[in-house]
Formats: structure tokens, sequence, C-alpha cells
């Protein structure tokens, strides 16, 4: 039993020495707000009413209750690697439809992917002992994982008639390789023309560089497409500002960013293409989403700027080029995002920075070319404004930052940590990170990115699944083959 | 005094009075020596978290690792000295490339060689987005588009479609 006993935590430091007691340190460290405590900040704002409706109709835990918005639709989705037709199928899932991931039955790669290669970050499945990735776990939510070997005639077969049946099938396979085996779009239509096809993938099937992979035949996963629409090259800070080799280098989001876009897309293709052909009396069709061109769609004006006088946006780090001041910089305990570009915001954070430097008004106030909102954008003026901003922010934490901030009706917020995040009060309360069991054991996660809907909420129900775990239910149900028949394709190396 | 070094040393008679920058990034954890915009006066920092450890202390003869990016004179009337001025502040390669950080081309006449009333860029004394009335004398209001015109005129270069 966890020892109990009382802390206080002023900011992330004190955490760190109950980290590696994971009996001391349970989640949540500190117990979410409870509703009375909850109910003063409804009130400041005479939204009482309205929040008590919210949180009847869209929390958390009445989402298992309610209809799923997709039930009946049957998707299949076959593909590598990838984390793009894999995110697209748990949304599928997550909003109620019958989805089958098919593998391999050496299962897919991705299964073995895990921090640094180390094998104790792989999660391990309480009854079977089977291990598995973390990120393969978090992206096959509600997903049945079947084992099919597509390079096989029988394989193919067997793909054939289950295809016949679906109304999405989600293709994560490099270009044309499905086409090439005689089950891609073209060859399946004929068997079932009202199937939507989305094919989901880097620099898409057509095109010059469709086949751009290296020598070994490895294909392009991400963040092969993040670097081809400059995302990459946008992202981190300028070398100016940090030389080349000292944080000024372009720099990958986080996350393989461009498959989980790409991924959103393709979702949201196929629902607009199943409601055309549900509704509008259309058919099937194929759909195409690619990595690179979904988030081309949101580099913001990056494309027009350089259209307008062929103009390269520079990576601006923290620093917003188009607001003054909206950035965050470094600070005592981290990073802190302070916001307020209008002259009333602007000198009002001037006025919270005074208390404590009283240089800084002298300095930025009264320069008069820093006046003009619009001025305020110019590089140098940016420059001007965030070393003297980071001056005062050197002394401060976030945490005082932030209260002294608020108190001048500022933007102002922490850059958090993952495990600030975890434990950030606001998201605890919705629940936005919760524990979920699953094969793995209790798992914390980040709740579906819809779950607030009052009718139809997403959900996860499972995650994650050991290879092949669902191929006696999903082939009796959706071929009717027997148990014996399974098994014979099994021996055979076809499932 | 930290994340600027206002420099007082004496030059010709008078203080430099500048202050440079040292923008938040570049210098939050730094050691070398900087070289003030407007003197060129030779400073050593160390910089820790950014705290000023050590310095600013003057170096004289040393030569400089860096430049501040910004520099500006209060007292001056805020004169100051922008990214990538040679020899004064530290490059900045994120500029504007060098074909367009240059003179605009002054645009008098259309493609069919015809002289259009809003001249691009703008003078001065077009005010904001202004434009030029609606009966715009060319020959008397702008003499020298008028002749250039006439010339235009004369070779042939005019158009009508």
């Amino acid at each position: 039993m966890a020892e109990k006993r009382d802390i206080e935590i002023k900011s992330r430091a004190d955490t760190i020495g109950l980290m590696d007691l994971k009996d001391v340190r349970p989640y949540p460290v500190t117990p979410p707000p409870t509703y009375e405590q909850v109910k003063p900040v409804y009130e400041k704002r005479k939204a009482l009413d309205f929040c008590n409706w919210s949180e009847e109709n869209l929390k958390f835990e009445k989402r298992y209750g309610k209809d799923e918005a997709l039930t009946g639709v049957r998707v299949m989705d076959i593909g590598l690697w990838r984390l793009g037709h894999k995110f697209c199928s748990s949304l599928f899932g997550e909003s109620g439809a019958e989805v089958v991931s098919i593998e391999p039955p050496s299962g897919d790669p991705l299964r073995k992917l895990t921090p640094f290669g180390r094998e104790e970050y792989l999660l391990q499945n309480t009854e079977t002992g089977e291990k598995c990735g973390m990120e393969f776990v978090n992206e096959t939510v509600n997903t049945h994982c079947v084992t099919l070997d597509v390079e096989t005639e029988d394989g193919q077969e067997i793909f054939k008639k289950m295809a016949s049946n679906v109304d999405v099938l989600i293709d994560g396979m490099p270009p044309g390789y499905m086409d090439n085996l005689g089950i891609g779009y073209r060859q399946l239509k004929e068997a079932n023309p009202g199937m939507v096809y989305v094919w989901i993938g880097m620099l898409g099937q057509w095109g010059p560089w469709k086949d751009k992979q290296s020598k070994f035949g490895q294909w392009m996963l991400e963040p092969f497409s993040s670097c081809a629409c400059s995302w990459v090259h946008n992202t981190g800070l300028a070398q100016d500002l940090l030389p080349r080799g000292r944080g000024g280098d372009p720099t990958r989001s986080g996350i393989w960013v461009a498959d989980y876009v790409a991924a959103t897309q393709g979702y949201i293709s196929a629902l607009a293409a199943l409601y055309w052909r549900d509704e509008l009396g259309g058919t099937g069709q194929m759909v195409e989403v690619t990595g690179a061109e979904a988030l081309m769609d949101i580099i913001d004006f990056d494309i027009t700027w350089y259209g307008f006088n062929a103009s390269i946006k520079g990576r601006s780090g923290g620093w917003d080029p188009n607001l003054n001041q909206y950035a965050w910089n470094p600070c005592k305990d981290g990073y802190m995002m302070i916001g307020g570009q209008t002259d009333k915001l602007w000198y009002n954070i001037g006025f919270c920075f005074e208390r404590d430097d009283i240089q800084f008004g002298r300095l930025i106030h009264e320069d008069p070319f820093l006046k003009e909102v619009g001025a305020r954008n110019a590089l140098h003026a940016l420059i001007k404004t965030y070393s003297l901003t980071t001056r005062w922010l050197r002394d401060q934490n976030r945490v005082e930052a932030e209260t002294k901030l608020l108190q001048y009706q500022l933007a102002a917020g922490p850059v958090l940590y993952i495990d600030e995040v975890c434990e950030f009060p606001h998201f605890k309360y919705r629940p936005w990170v919760y524990v979920h069991e699953t094969d793995y054991g209790p798992l914390l996660i980040a709740s579906a990115g819809l779950s607030y809907q009052v009718r139809t909420p997403f959900r996860c129900k499972w995650m994650g699944r050991d290879l092949g775990y669902d191929n006696y239910e999903i082939y009796m149900k959706w071929l009717g083959m027997g148990q014996n028949k399974v098994n014979e394709f099994k021996q055979k190396g076809v499932i | 005094m930290c994340d600027i070094i206002w420099c007082k040393k004496k030059k010709d008679g008078k203080d430099c009075d500048t202050i440079n920058y040292l923008d938040p990034y570049y210098f939050w954890n730094w050691e070398g020596t900087i070289a003030c915009a407007e003197c060129g006066t030779v400073y050593y920092i160390h910089m820790i978290n950014g705290f000023m450890y050590k310095g600013p202390e003057e170096r004289p003869g040393e030569k400089p690792d860096t430049r501040p990016l910004y520099a500006d004179k209060p007292y001056d009337g805020y004169s100051n000295y922008r990214p990538g001025v040679e020899g004064r502040t530290r490059p900045y390669q994120c500029m504007p490339r060098s074909w367009l950080t240059g003179t605009a081309d002054m645009v008098k006449f259309s493609i069919r060689g015809r002289p259009v009333r809003g001249w691009r860029p703008q003078p001065k004394s077009a005010g904001l987005a202004g434009t030029f009335g609606f009966n715009w004398d060319i020959q008397k209001l702008s003499p020298e588009v008028w002749e250039e015109y006439q010339k235009k005129l004369a070779k042939g270069e005019v158009k009508d479609w």
C-alpha cells in the first residue's frame, strides 16, 4: 500500500523526487478539484446555469451510456509502420464503427517501436505476456487486430471477400502496392461499388516523387512529409537567435504530426463521402490524402507570402512574427507564454513588469518607435522587447509570473511539462487525462479528441491488442469461416 | 545590469550611452566577449540562466566573439542599430534577400506605355493609402513624366492595347 504523506508542490522541482517512487506518487498526486471548488468560477461570469448544463450533458462519465454515431459502419484498415492509417481507423473506432485492422502474420513493425529501443518501455499484456510498443497501443483504439498475408493468393482471396462487405477501406501501404497485388481500389470496386477507399500516405500515389525511397526499399514515413512541405524548416529557433548547432536548426515536431493531420483529413473525407453516397445518391469512391499536402493546407500564409514577394518565412522560435508581445521566453523554471498586443494589454505588461523592474517603462514605453502597434512587430522591436521581458522573467518562476500577469488581465500561461499537464486541475476535472483499464493494465491516457458531445461522444473502449487477437471472431463474423479453417490457414502462414 | 549592456564609455568627450540588448535565447547561458555597437568597446560577460554571473568587464584589445542583435540610445532620441548592420550588430540571415531590400522600381507607365495615375511606390506626398485627384494633369503636375511620355510617343512605344 502506498505510503501517504503531505507534500507541498510549488514548482516542478518539488515533484521530481517523487517521480522515481511509484508507490508514493500515484496518479493523481493531488485530487482533482471538487464541484464546490469549481462553482465559484462558474458564478463569476454568471455562467452557473450553463456550466451545470454542460457538465450534466458533456461530462466524461456520461459517454458510455450514449449512442455511437457510426454504429453499423464497417471499416477495414491495412498498412504498416505508419500512424496515419492507424489514427484514422482509431477515429472510426472511437465513433462507433466496427474496425478491423489487418497486419501481416509477423505483425506490424510498429508494435516493436519503443523509446530508444528499450524493452523495459514496452507494455506487457497482463494475461498473455505479449509485449507491445506504447505508440502502437495508443494509436489502435477500438480496432480489432487480425492477421492476414495479402501477398499470398489465399490471402488476397480472403481480403477480397472481406472488402466486398465494408463501407470504408483505409490503405496505409506504399503507393500502388495494393493495386499491384490486384486488391486495390480499381479491382475491389467491382465487387463493392459503394466502398469508400481512403489512401493515406506521405507524398501521394502518383506524381514524380511517388516512389521516393531508400535503396533498401524503405518507403517514406513521417517526418518526410513534414520535411517536404517546409513544416520542419519553419519550426525551431532562427539560426540568428541561436547559431546553427546550438539550437537554431530546423526542428521536427515532437510528434509525427503529418500523420495525424492526414489521418484526420482522411476521416473527414471518408465521412463526407459516406454522406454523399447514402444521402445524395452517390456511389463509393477513392480518396487520397497525403501528409505533406495536409500540412501545406495549414502552414499559415507561408506559401502566399512566398508568392507575394518571394519571401521565405524564417523560423522565429517562440516568437510570433505578427504580434508583439506574443511569445514564450525563458524564465526561472522553464518557459512562460505572454500575450498582449493591443495598446491596452501591451502597456499593462509593462505596468506589471515595472513593479519589479523600474527600467522597463523607460526603455520600452518611452521609445517612440514602439508606440505604434504595427511598428512593434519589426524584428528589432521584438528583440528589444523580449530581451527586457526576459530580464524580468529570469527572476520569476512560472507560477509567480502567471499570478502577477493575470492581475493585469493579461494572457499568460506557463509552458507545461507532461507531468504538469497530467496534474493540471482543469484537465483532471473534465477529465481530459484519466486512467483507463486495458489489456496492458491501467494506462494513463488522454481522452478521445471528440469525446465531449451531447448525443454521440467518441470513446475509448479498448486500446491495442495482441497480434491476431480477433482472428477467430472476425473471420467467423465477416466470412463465416470456422476455427478449423482459420487454423488451416494459420498452418499455411496465410493468417 | 544584465540582459543589456548599458555602455558608459567615454567617446569623444561624451558618454557612449548605448544600450546593447542581449537577446534572451542566444545569451541565456553564454560566456564570451561582446562589442558595443556604438563605440566598439569589448566586454566580457558570463551569463548563467539569464543572470550576469560575471561582467560586463572591459577587455580592451580583445577581439569580440559576437555583437548584439540590436542596440539603441535612449538619450539620443532612441536612435538605433538594427540587426545586420555591418561592424555594429550581428548579421541576421533571415532578412529579406538582398534584391528585396533595395529601392523599389518606380512604375509610372502601364504595360501599354501609357502614364498611370497610381504610381508604385507612391510618393510621400500621397499620404497613407492615398490617391491623386481624379483630374490629374500630368503635364502640369508631373512634368518629368510628361516629358518621358512624349519621348515614348515619339518612339511609338505607346499602344492602345
